[in-house]
C-alpha cells in the first residue's frame, strides 16, 4: 500500500489537463461530499496516487495528488477549505518521505528547505507524522518555534515592567503536533498581563508549568527551550506560589531529563507500636522543601501517614489567594510500593497556609509524598474528575479541613457535577 | 405570510429586530427584495435576491461582515415570527443551571459562553440544539454535554470572522483548531482527529439551488431528524423554542417521530440507522410514529437506490451511531422492530462491510 494520502483532513477533486493550469471552482466539494470524514482515511486513496505540486490558475502551486494518467487529481485544502500553498521542491521532499512512510528520514537541507514553507504544510506534515509513525525529535523544528521564542521573550520582557507591545502574536494550533499544548497556555498568560488581571495570568502560569512539564524537551529548538526556561524560572513573579513547579519546568527543558531537585524523603510505612509512649502511638517524620512549600511525612504506628503542605503566608499573599485562586489546592502525590496516588490537598490560611491529609499505610514497604505540580484554584477545579476530587475529601479527616471544598462547591454552577458530590461528601463524614 | 402579533406575554417579542438588526430576509437592496443569503468558503458570505432561487453560481451582492449592505431597508421578519406564541417557552427548571454547569465543567465552556454573548452582541441570534438540548431535557437524567452544537443567524464567514481570537486565548484554547466548510459548517476541535467540540450551522433555508441560509426556525426544524432533536435554546434569552410543536412532548413522553418526511432515499437510509440508535439507546421509547412512517411512506427496497458514496456515508453513520449502543447485540435483530425495510438496509448494509 502507497503511502501518498493526503496530509490535510480535506481535498477537493480537481481535473488535469495537460499543460494548463487547474482551474479553481469558487464552490468546491470537500471530501467527495462529506465534509465530516477525514481524506486521510479515505478508500479512495489507498493504492495509485503521487504526490505532485499542483498549478492553480490562481497562479500558485498547492499541495495535490494524482492519479497515475488518469487526469484525476485532489488539492489539499486548509481548514477555511482554500487550497494549501507548496513550493514543487517541498512537495518533492514529501513525495520522497512518503515513499518510505511513516519511518523516512529527513536531512538537515531538506528540514531546512520545509521550514520555509507556508506554516500549514509544515504543521499538516509533522502532524501526519507524529499521528501515524514515531518521527526523530529533530522533524519538529520545521514547525514556526520563532514566534514561540518571540512570545516567550515578549511575556519575559514583560515581566520587566515592559508594556505589552500592540502585534499580537498568535501560536494558533501549528505546535500541537509537537504534543506542545503549552501554547494555549502562553497566550493565555499574554492576555492575563496584558489585561493586567491577575486571575487569568495565574491560571495561565499555572497550566504553562504543567503542560512545559508534559514536553519533549528533544523536539523544541534550543532557543525554543532557552527563551521558555528563562521565563518559566521567573514565574513566581505572576504568582509566589508558582515558584516550585516554575523552576522544576525551567530545569526540564534546560536539561531534557530531570527536574535538577532531591527526591522526596522515604519513611518505612510500619512502625513498630511504642509502649513506653504516653499514646502508645510511636512516630517518624521527614520534611521535603518544594519552596515556598514544605511537605512534612509523619507515619504513625497506628498505620497512618499524616502529610503536612505549608508555605509562609504574608497578609498580601491572602488577598492574592482570595482574588485568584479562590481556594488553593496543592496537587500532593503520595507513593508507595503499590504506586502513585494524587490528591488535591487545600492549604488555609492560618498563622503559614497549611493543610493536612491523611491517608492510611499499607503494609509494609514505605511511603513517601511529593508537591505534583502548581498549585490550582477554583477555575480549574471545576476541570477535576470527580473520583479524584472524590479521594482527594476522603483524605481529610478533619471538618475544618474539608471546609475549603464547602467554598469551593459553593462557587461551582447550581448543576455542576463537582457540586453534588462535594457536598454529599462532606455532608456524609459529618 | 403574515406574522401574527405578539401579545404581551408572547416571548416572540424578545426577537423584535430594531433598527440596527443585521439584514434578514424580507428585506430590500435597493429594489431586491433579500430571500436568503450564501457562502463561498474562504471567499465570504453573500446575499440572495429575488428570482435568485435557482442560481447555480455564487451571487455578486457581498454581505458585509460588519454593517448594512448599501441602500437596506428593513421590512423583514424576526426568525421566530412565524412561531405560535406557544412554540416559545421558559425551559423548565434546572435546565439552565445544567447548562451552565456544563460551560463550567468543559474547558472549551467558557469559550463556547462569550461566543454566545458574541453573537449576541452583534445584533444575531443563536441557538444550542439537538442532543444537548434533548439530554438536558430528559427526565430523571443527570445528563452530561457531549457537544455544542449551534445555529443562528450570523453567516458562517461572518463568524468565522469574528474567530474571537482574543477570548480564546484568554480561555486558554487558543490552539484549538476551527474550521469552515464547503456545507457553511463551521467547528471547533481540540485535535484534528478528535471530536467536533462545537459546531455551528447558520439556519437553513430549502427550495435553493445553492446552499442556502438565512430561514426562520420553523423552515430549519424540517432539516433535522427527529421532534426530540428539534429542540431550539436561546442562552441570551433562556427561551426554548419548540418549532415543531411536538418536541418538548415527544421528550417527556420518549416518542420517536420525524419533523418532516425524510428527502430521497439516502435521508431514508439514514433516518432508519439514526432511528435505530435512539431505540438502543431507549429501550422504552415509542417508535410506532417511525414505524408507520417507514411502512407507508418508504420504497420495500432503499438497496438499489443508494450510491457508493451514500453506502459509505451510512457506513459511517453505523459507526458512529448505532455501533456504540449496540453493545454486543446483533445489529440486524436489533432493527427488526422498524420493521422489513430497516432489516433488509441494515442486513445489506453490514454485508458491505
Amino acid at each position: 500500500m502507497t503511502a501518498h494520502r493526503p496530509l490535510s483532513t480535506w481535498v477537493a477533486a480537481v481535473r488535469l489537463f495537460p499543460a494548463a493550469p487547474v482551474q479553481w471552482p469558487r464552490l468546491i466539494e470537500i471530501n467527495f461530499g462529506d465534509e465530516r470524514c477525514d481524506a486521510r482515511d479515505l478508500p479512495e486513496f489507498v493504492d495509485g496516487w503521487q504526490r505532485q505540486a499542483i498549478l492553480l490558475d490562481r497562479g500558485y502551486l498547492a499541495l495535490g495528488l494524482v492519479r497515475d494518467g488518469s487526469g484525476e487529481a485532489v488539492v489539499e485544502l486548509d481548514n477555511r477549505a482554500r487550497p494549501v500553498r507548496v513550493s514543487s521542491t517541498a512537495a518533492a521532499i514529501i513525495g520522497r518521505l512518503e515513499e518510505s512512510w511513516p519511518d523516512g528520514t529527513l536531512s538537515g537541507t531538506e528540514l531546512d528547505r520545509l521550514a520555509r514553507e507556508d506554516k500549514i504544510v509544515r504543521y499538516l506534515l509533522a502532524d501526519r507524522l507524529a499521528g501515524e509513525g514515531t518521527p526523530p525529535p529533530e522533524v519538529f523544528r520545521i514547525l514556526p518555534w520563532d514566534l514561540v521564542d518571540r512570545l516567550a521573550s515578549q511575556l519575559s520582557s514583560v515581566l520587566d515592567g515592559e508594556p505589552s507591545p500592540d502585534d499580537i502574536i498568535e501560536l494558533e494550533y501549528w505546535f500541537t503536533s509537537a504534543g506542545a499544548g503549552f501554547t494555549a497556555a502562553l497566550e493565555q498568560l499574554d492576555e492575563g498581563l496584558r489585561d493586567r488581571d491577575q486571575a487569568v495570568a495565574r491560571v495561565a502560569a499555572s497550566a504553562l508549568c504543567t503542560q512545559l512539564l508534559a514536553v519533549v524537551p528533544a523536539r523544541l529548538p534550543e532557543p525554543t527551550r532557552t527563551a521558555l526556561a528563562a521565563l518559566s524560572g521567573r514565574l513566581d513573579e505572576v504568582d509566589p506560589f508558582l515558584r516550585f513547579a516554575g523552576r522544576r519546568a525551567a530545569a526540564w527543558l534546560r536539561t531534557g531529563r530531570g527536574t535538577g531537585e532531591k527526591p522526596p524523603a522515604r519513611l518505612p510505612a510500619e512502625l513498630a507500636a511504642a509502649a513506653d509512649s504516653e499514646t502508645g502511638v510511636r512516630t517518624e517524620s521527614v520534611t521535603t522543601e518544594r519552596p515556598p512549600f514544605a511537605v512534612d511525612v509523619v507515619v504513625t504506628s497506628a498505620g497512618w501517614a499524616e502529610i503536612t503542605v505549608r508555605a509562609p503566608l504574608s497578609r498580601e499573599d491572602q488577598v492574592r489567594i482570595a482574588q485568584s485562586y479562590g481556594v488553593l489546592l496543592v496537587p500532593v502525590l503520595v507513593t508507595d510500593e503499590d504506586g502513585s496516588t494524587r490528591y488535591f490537598l487545600p492549604l488555609q490560611p492560618m498563622a503559614d497556609l497549611a493543610g493536612q491529609l491523611d491517608v492510611e499505610l499499607p503494609q509494609g514497604g514505605f511511603v513517601e509524598a511529593d508537591i505534583d505540580g502548581p498549585p490550582i484554584g477554583v477555575a480549574e477545579a471545576a476541570l477535576l474528575e470527580p473520583a479524584e476530587v472524590q479521594r482527594s475529601i476522603d483524605g481529610l479527616r478533619t471538618r475544618p479541613g474539608r471546609e475549603p471544598w464547602t467554598l469551593i462547591a459553593d462557587r461551582l454552577p447550581a448543576a455542576h457535577r463537582l457540586r453534588e458530590l462535594i457536598i454529599r461528601e462532606i455532608g456524609e463524614s459529618e | 405570510m403574515m406574522a401574527p402579533s405578539p401579545g404581551p406575554d408572547d416571548l416572540r417579542a424578545l426577537y423584535d429586530r430594531g433598527k440596527a438588526a443585521p439584514v434578514a430576509i424580507g428585506d430590500f437592496v435597493g429594489d431586491m427584495e433579500v430571500i436568503g443569503f450564501c457562502s463561498v468558503a474562504g471567499e465570504g458570505d453573500y446575499i440572495l435576491v429575488a428570482g435568485q432561487e435557482h442560481l447555480a453560481k455564487p451571487p455578486d451582492l457581498r454581505l458585509p461582515v460588519v454593517g448594512d449592505p448599501a441602500g437596506l431597508e428593513r421590512g423583514g421578519l424576526s426568525p421566530v415570527a412565524r412561531l405560535h406564541p406557544g412554540q416559545l417557552q421558559r425551559p423548565p427548571a434546572g435546565f439552565r443551571e445544567a447548562l451552565e454547569a456544563a460551560f463550567a465543567s468543559r474547558q472549551e465552556g467558557p469559550f463556547v459562553r462569550g461566543l454566545l454573548a458574541e453573537i449576541a452582541t452583534c445584533g444575531h441570534h443563536a441557538w444550542l440544539v439537538g442532543g444537548s438540548v434533548r439530554d438536558l431535557l430528559l427526565p430523571g437524567q443527570s445528563a452530561e454535554v457531549k457537544d455544542f452544537d449551534l445555529t443562528g443567524t450570523i453567516g458562517p464567514e461572518a463568524l468565522d470572522e469574528m474567530q474571537m481570537r482574543r477570548q480564546r486565548r484568554r480561555n486558554g484554547v487558543g490552539n484549538y483548531i476551527s474550521s469552515l466548510s464547503d456545507q457553511n459548517v463551521w467547528h471547533v476541535k481540540e485535535r484534528r482527529d478528535g471530536p467536533r467540540l462545537v459546531e455551528y450551522k447558520p439556519l437553513l433555508r430549502l427550495g435553493f439551488t445553492l446552499l442556502a441560509w438565512g430561514g426562520g426556525l420553523d423552515e430549519d426544524v424540517r432539516t433535522r431528524d427527529f421532534t426530540i432533536n428539534a429542540l431550539y435554546y436561546d442562552w441570551q434569552h433562556d427561551v426554548l423554542a419548540d418549532p415543531d410543536g411536538r418536541g418538548r412532548a415527544h421528550v417527556r413522553d420518549l416518542v420517536l417521530d420525524t419533523p418532516g418526511a425524510s428527502s430521497g432515499p439516502p435521508g431514508m437510509a439514514n433516518t432508519i440507522l439514526r432511528g435505530l440508535k435512539f431505540l438502543l439507546r431507549y429501550p422504552t421509547i415509542d417508535f410506532s410514529p417511525l414505524v408507520k412512517q417507514i411502512e407507508d411512506t418508504y420504497p420495500d427496497d432503499l438497496a438499489p437506490l443508494l450510491n457508493q458514496d451514500d453506502w459509505r456515508r451510512l457506513a459511517k453513520t453505523w459507526d458512529k451511531s448505532v455501533d456504540p449502543e449496540l453493545d454486543g447485540r446483533d445489529g440486524e435483530a436489533a432493527s427488526r422492530p422498524l420493521g422489513p425495510k430497516a432489516v433488509r438496509l441494515v442486513r445489506e448494509l453490514r454485508s458491505r462491510s
